[in-house]
């Protein structure tokens, strides 16, 4: 059953739709999940696919509200005009951080489940990270494609390509080109990418270059210049509180290398908790945007039995 | 204040948001129809600022989902342009009997515009039509989309192992195009299309339609750098009558254009709106 409704925020009104199960009169579900806004696409998600989760979800008995933050979709406010970057830098310092923890109030007094998860894609991501950490009542956090750095005016193009995903990406989409006459045509009347091409090059090479080495041997871990330390603060909070993390990530992301980077191989062995509350999946082809549905359908495969585990 | 609800189409409950007012300015009532697949998603906050502007102005507004889409029930795949007409058409009926209005004004976008302009000619209340950059031909249009299918394959595969039109003649025999078990019959990465889709888009023939218009309409081309309308509009706006309908055709410039992923984010069009209120104001709405 859907409900539409609004509610206030900030002196907004938010728009919502809660996804209501087939429960017997009085009883009270185990497991409530609500959905955090990804970029411009508020509470759809890219290709609808969180009305998509949410459907399954809601047959297997656990309620689930959408809902869109101040300024984007049906919510009221405004979000002004700005560079990409610095959007998505505001949304990786917690811009809608305040309108989900005010869902989680609408969402606790009209659902009263017994335990609340977050869910959210990218932008959405690191949202539900933030915002679990400013709320008490976060039972689980289900993060697909989560950034760990920032996105900021500034940041050279080239500092944003992980060279493991920058070498990929160059062989997958210019490997076979190299043998085709029609490519170096193309590239000879100039009308490849040269833009791409040389962007992606440098990312690759920077790679394979010998990194400068600490002149101290001090354990000071070396971050990324964009690393995200609300990230760091939030995730470290929360699973050394008891919460339970499942990440998925597209094989195909850029992100994943991120994650993988500079995230895990250089905190990953401060704290076991990390490993003990985390589940980590990667997903065979998947893109950063979980874009086609076989790929919704596998992340959906992999949420169920967390969230029947964290239900016991 | 606005109030989200659902209304009934074709027995699919659909979302709607309305922005209601005490007395509707001059009886009349706005219904803003969004677009196609991916584009719906990002052009939705741009129609939700747009209807507060409206109802500020005194009229009520209703934007909706069609079937299929967003809020709304049912499946991408079975909203076709007939059925996706019908939606316009109940959204306009709840419109009429919530706000007490008698009269109707379109406005759509992109795809929105053209099922407007379809709406339109099948309506006898309607006072006014807005068309934000109007697809004059739908299957040139989703023809032309599906490349976007055919260059995630050459990251997924690196290689194209299926053409556009190899997925159209699937589509079309109602079989799916897998590919290392991925079926590609999709657009904009990933919003699966069906044979009575393709069949409805195909099946569309403006030009008859558009002659039997009679309402002041406002076509907008929106573009990121200064310019004239395209020559695709332009043509366009010759397919209405001189004699039924004044139609003004114009250009709005905005920093980006909603369904583009441009160097700016926006959730608003200040300039298309501006535009289009200038336009309204001095058509006496």
């Amino acid at each position: 059953m859907l409900e539409a409704f609004d509610f206030d925020s900030q002196g907004n009104r938010l728009s919502g739709i809660l996804h209501r199960p087939a429960l017997s009169p009085g009883q009270t579900p185990d497991i409530g999940i609500i959905f955090a806004n990804a970029g411009a696409r508020g509470r759809l998600g890219s290709t609808f696919q969180y009305p998509l989760y949410a459907r399954a979800f809601t047959a297997l008995g656990y309620p689930c509200l959408r809902f869109d933050p101040h300024g984007i979709g049906d919510s009221e406010g405004n979000i002004e005009i700005s560079a990409m970057p610095d959007f998505y830098g505001s949304l990786q310092t917690g811009r809608f951080v305040k309108d989900t923890v005010n869902a989680i109030s609408e969402f606790k007094k009209r659902v009263k489940p017994k335990k609340i998860v977050l869910l959210g894609i990218c932008g959405g991501a690191i949202t539900s990270l933030l915002a679990a950490a400013r709320e008490s009542s976060i039972d689980g956090l289900i993060l697909l494609s989560v950034p760990v750095l920032l996105d900021a005016e500034g940041q050279a193009e080239v500092d944003r390509l992980p060279s493991g995903y920058a070498r990929q990406y160059l062989w997958s989409a210019y490997g076979k080109k190299l043998l085709s006459p029609k490519a170096w045509k193309r590239i000879f009347s100039g009308k490849s990418e040269f833009s791409t091409i040389f962007n992606y090059g440098r990312a690759a090479l920077k790679g394979l270059l010998p990194q400068k080495k600490a002149k101290s041997q001090a354990k000071e871990i070396e971050k990324h210049p964009m690393f995200n330390e609300h990230f760091h603060e939030s995730f470290t909070s929360l699973v050394t509180s008891g919460t339970k993390v499942l990440f998925l990530f597209g094989e195909g992301d850029a992100l994943r290398w991120d994650f993988q980077q500079q995230y895990q191989d250089l905190f990953w062995q401060e704290n076991a908790t990390y490993d003990t509350q985390s589940e980590i999946h990667y997903l065979n082809g998947c893109n950063h945007l979980f874009t086609l549905r076989e790929w919704q359908h596998q992340a959906l495969d992999l949420a169920k039995p967390w969230l029947d585990s964290l239900g016991e | 204040m606005q109030q989200s609800l659902f209304f009934n189409s074709g027995g699919h409950r659909l979302y709607g948001l309305y922005f209601g007012t005490a007395e509707p300015k001059d009886k009349l009532g706005f219904v803003l129809c969004n677009g196609f697949a991916g584009e719906t998603v990002v052009c939705r906050s741009h129609l939700s600022h747009y209807a507060r502007q409206l109802q500020a102005q005194g009229h009520p507004v209703l934007r909706f989902d069609y079937r299929g889409y967003g809020d709304s029930e049912g499946e991408f795949i079975d909203a076709t342009v007939p059925a996706m007409c019908d939606d316009i058409h109940a959204a306009a009926e709840e419109l009429k009997e919530r706000s007490g209005c008698e009269k109707i004004a379109l406005l759509g976008i992109r795809m929105g515009a053209t099922l407007a302009c379809i709406a339109a000619s099948q309506r006898k209340d309607l006072h006014k039509l807005i068309l934000w950059e109007p697809l004059p031909n739908l299957w040139t249009y989703v023809f032309a989309e599906l490349r976007q299918t055919v260059a995630m394959q050459t990251i997924l595969f690196r290689d194209v192992r299926i053409t556009r039109n190899e997925i159209v003649d699937n589509i079309a025999a109602g079989k799916p195009s897998l590919v290392d078990g991925y079926d590609l019959n999709c657009i904009d990465d990933g919003f699966p299309l069906g044979a009575e889709f393709i069949a409805s888009i195909k099946d569309v023939d403006l030009s008859p339609l558009l002659a039997t218009i009679e309402v002041e309409t406002l076509i907008v081309h929106l573009r990121e750098k200064e310019g004239d309308a395209s020559k695709k509009l332009r043509k366009f706006a010759e397919g209405f009558s001189a004699e039924n309908a004044a139609v003004e055709l114009t250009v709005a410039v905005e920093k980006t254009v909603p369904w583009k992923h441009g160097r700016f984010y926006m959730t608003h069009s200040p300039k298309l709106y501006e535009t289009t209120n200038s336009w309204l104001e001095r058509n006496d709405a």
